[in-house]
């Protein structure tokens, strides 16, 4: 029982939690108002809003459901990653100024109030943040799938508690962050963020050398890997136990559906100076790619020791980082990287909690012309029920974290991602085509998901291994840009002055 | 009364980014054939660098920038595309019989060299240098 043999381990997973409360408790008494529960007041600096983002981003999903795809799938998992090279100066040469601009001249606290900014159009508003909630409930449910994975690990709860085990787990884990983000909402959300952040860096360096050297080191691994008859020489392919398409798929829906993620856009708008964006994407991208470390590292790992026959082959892939962390790792370095994952996984929760309730008692509203969003009350209550929407989603998924989670960023970037980054950017862009745009993306990837699970999908036949938010992603830009060219006019659309000043800076 | 300057300077960037954008559609349903592949490929990798010409064109010309803008656009473009280049090259044949590259495949070690580790640190710097400039 994973308690009495590895007590270190709990303990540190017991001192962050602590910790992450104290947090809570600290940031309640300085959330006054609603600009202080949804932008922290915008009143952090370059290292916290960095950091931070870094960590909203990843999550279970790295921490967990990376190491776990990568021993499904072999290395064409890394072309979910491997765009961390742009992403972040992508990121802030197209959209953080001017998103940053505009929460100073206006009242922006989600991504949907800069829909609204720009198009003046209900309608765009209101689809965006159905694309936000729905986005939110989904990401929001793998985190508490991998909480759950990572419960049962640590605290042994399927040997206390039987199949109850796993919901036990991802109860308590729920709680904790629900508390937290309800007392602080934002406040607690970016400085747990920056606190959870910084482990998840400390733990993601130092576990790939361990890694490594536990498969054997950089040389022998991959080789012990090529020769195995359970893995072979296309575990190690880009291509290799996936179709072409479907990789390059997860590259394009990374790269690109990026600029759409409200988790990362919602950071920009907390941080104190824009002068200080100079340095963000370093901040950002090197975070990143530090912390990616630990998904190839395990990734690699886990593969060579089934193959050596150091460890037994796995019947959950997810369980790939639990077990060896357990398993191959000393116990305080095991600690401190059971602790980073679950602090990669909270806070990314939080982000989404906060989302998820905006979009709920002040967006949607705001789309049917309520001008008041119920205060802070509302808003905490909210917090409460986008939790249990993500509960149930996470329990009727059934299958791969990693799966859930690319599922949702890939709605957020289909919606999203053209009637920012171009609509920012380009004058001609009109409200017609951000909703048409927002409403393929949308529908395309909830329709395309929900096609592609069914026994003998048309999909599988028709489009064998493409990604239904590659393919919504892929339209909604084509529809945006078409809108936009027969709806738009050489003048221009008619923007509010602040909006235009904003896009001219 | 006269088109704003940056207005009108956006429409070539526009009408790229529109191109690309429909061609890597093309290539994406086409993507169970060598070409469609390729195309989808290709467009995906160059649709950043579109986006980022869409963002700073406008403002690049009016500050007298447009040959720094070309400058990190190019050597971004020409980073991504050829590190894309190597891996359709090579990769897909699972065989394990070709080169390998610091304890990599060949294809494997593009992807994460040629399109991560070496591109984060020039597009980092390049964003940071020309920060006063383009942003």
């Amino acid at each position: 029982m994973p308690i009495l043999d590895r007590p270190f381990v709990v303990a540190c997973a017991l001192a962050y939690l602590a910790l992450v409360v104290a947090i809570g408790v600290w940031a309640a008494r300085r959330t006054r108002d609603e600009r202080d529960f949804w932008i922290a007041g915008q009143r952090t600096g370059l290292f916290v809003t960095g950091i931070a983002t870094m960590s909203a981003a990843f999550s279970g999903f790295v921490f967990l459901g990376g190491p776990g795809l990568t021993y499904r799938i072999g290395l064409a998992s890394l072309w979910i990653n491997v765009s961390v090279s742009f992403t972040a100066v992508m990121l802030c040469w197209v959209l953080a100024k001017r998103l940053r601009l505009l929460a100073g001249v206006r009242e922006i606290y989600t991504v949907p109030d800069a829909v609204a900014a720009r198009y003046r159009s209900r309608w765009a508003q209101g689809l965006a943040a159905a694309a936000v909630l729905a986005g939110s409930v989904a990401y929001l449910g793998a985190q508490l799938q991998a909480l759950a994975v990572l419960g049962e690990a640590v605290f042994g709860t399927r040997e206390l508690f039987g199949d109850a085990g796993f919901a036990v787990a991802m109860g308590v884990g729920l709680t904790i962050v629900v508390l937290y983000s309800v007392a602080g909402g934002m406040v607690a959300g970016i400085y747990t963020d920056f606190v959870q952040g910084l482990l998840m860096l400390g733990a993601a360096g130092a576990v790939f050398f361990v890694a490594i050297q536990a498969g054997g080191g950089w040389g022998e691994v991959a080789r012990t890997i090529q020769e195995s008859p359970r893995f072979g020489p296309d575990f190690l392919d880009p291509f290799g136990r996936v179709p072409a398409a479907t990789a390059l798929g997860f590259f394009f829906v990374f790269s690109i559906g990026t600029l759409g993620q409200p988790h990362m856009l919602h950071k920009l708008y907390m941080l104190d100076d824009p002068k200080k964006l100079r340095w963000f994407p370093a901040v950002l991208a090197g975070s990143q790619v530090v912390c990616l470390a630990l998904w190839l590292g395990i990734g690699l790992a886990v593969p060579a020791l089934v193959a050596r026959g150091a460890m037994a082959p796995l019947e959950d892939a997810d369980q790939a980082a639990p077990l060896f962390l357990l398993g191959f790792v000393p116990e305080p370095l095991a600690g401190l990287v059971l602790a980073g994952a679950l602090a990669a996984i909270m806070s990314t929760a939080d982000s989404f909690l906060n989302l998820g309730a905006a979009a709920l008692v002040r967006d949607l509203p705001r789309a049917f012309g309520a001008k008041s969003s119920g205060g802070l009350g509302r808003a905490r209550w909210a917090v409460v029920g986008v939790a249990a929407l993500a509960a149930l989603s996470a329990t009727a998924y059934g299958d791969l974290i990693a799966l859930l989670g690319t599922f949702a960023f890939g709605t957020f970037g289909a919606a999203l991602t053209p009637c920012l980054a171009v609509g920012l950017n380009w004058r001609r862009a009109t409200p017609a085509a951000a909703v048409a745009s927002i409403a393929t993306g949308l529908g395309g990837t909830l329709g395309l998901e929900m096609v592609s699970r069914l026994p003998g999908s048309p999909l599988a036949g028709w489009l064998p291994g493409v990604l239904p938010a590659a393919i919504s992603l892929a339209a909604s830009f084509v529809v945006f840009l078409g809108v936009s060219w027969i709806t738009g006019s050489d003048e221009g659309d008619d923007l509010d002055p602040d909006v235009a000043a904003v896009m001219d800076a | 009364m006269p088109r704003p300057p940056r207005f009108r300077e956006s429409r070539l960037a526009a009408a790229c980014l529109t191109a690309l954008a429909a061609a890597l559609l093309v290539g994406l349903l086409a993507a169970d054939r060598a070409w469609g592949l390729w195309l989808f490929g290709l467009t995906a990798a160059a649709l950043p660098v579109a986006l980022i010409a869409l963002a700073l064109e406008a403002k690049a010309r009016a500050q007298g920038a447009g040959g720094t803008l070309l400058a990190v656009l190019g050597l971004l473009f020409v980073l991504l595309e050829g590190a894309m280049v190597g891996v359709l090259s090579t990769a897909g044949s699972g065989s394990g019989d070709g080169a390998w590259f610091l304890g990599l495949p060949l294809p494997t070690a593009l992807l994460l060299f040629g399109l991560c580790l070496i591109p984060l640190p020039v597009a980092v710097l390049a964003y940071a240098w020309t920060f006063d400039r383009l942003s």
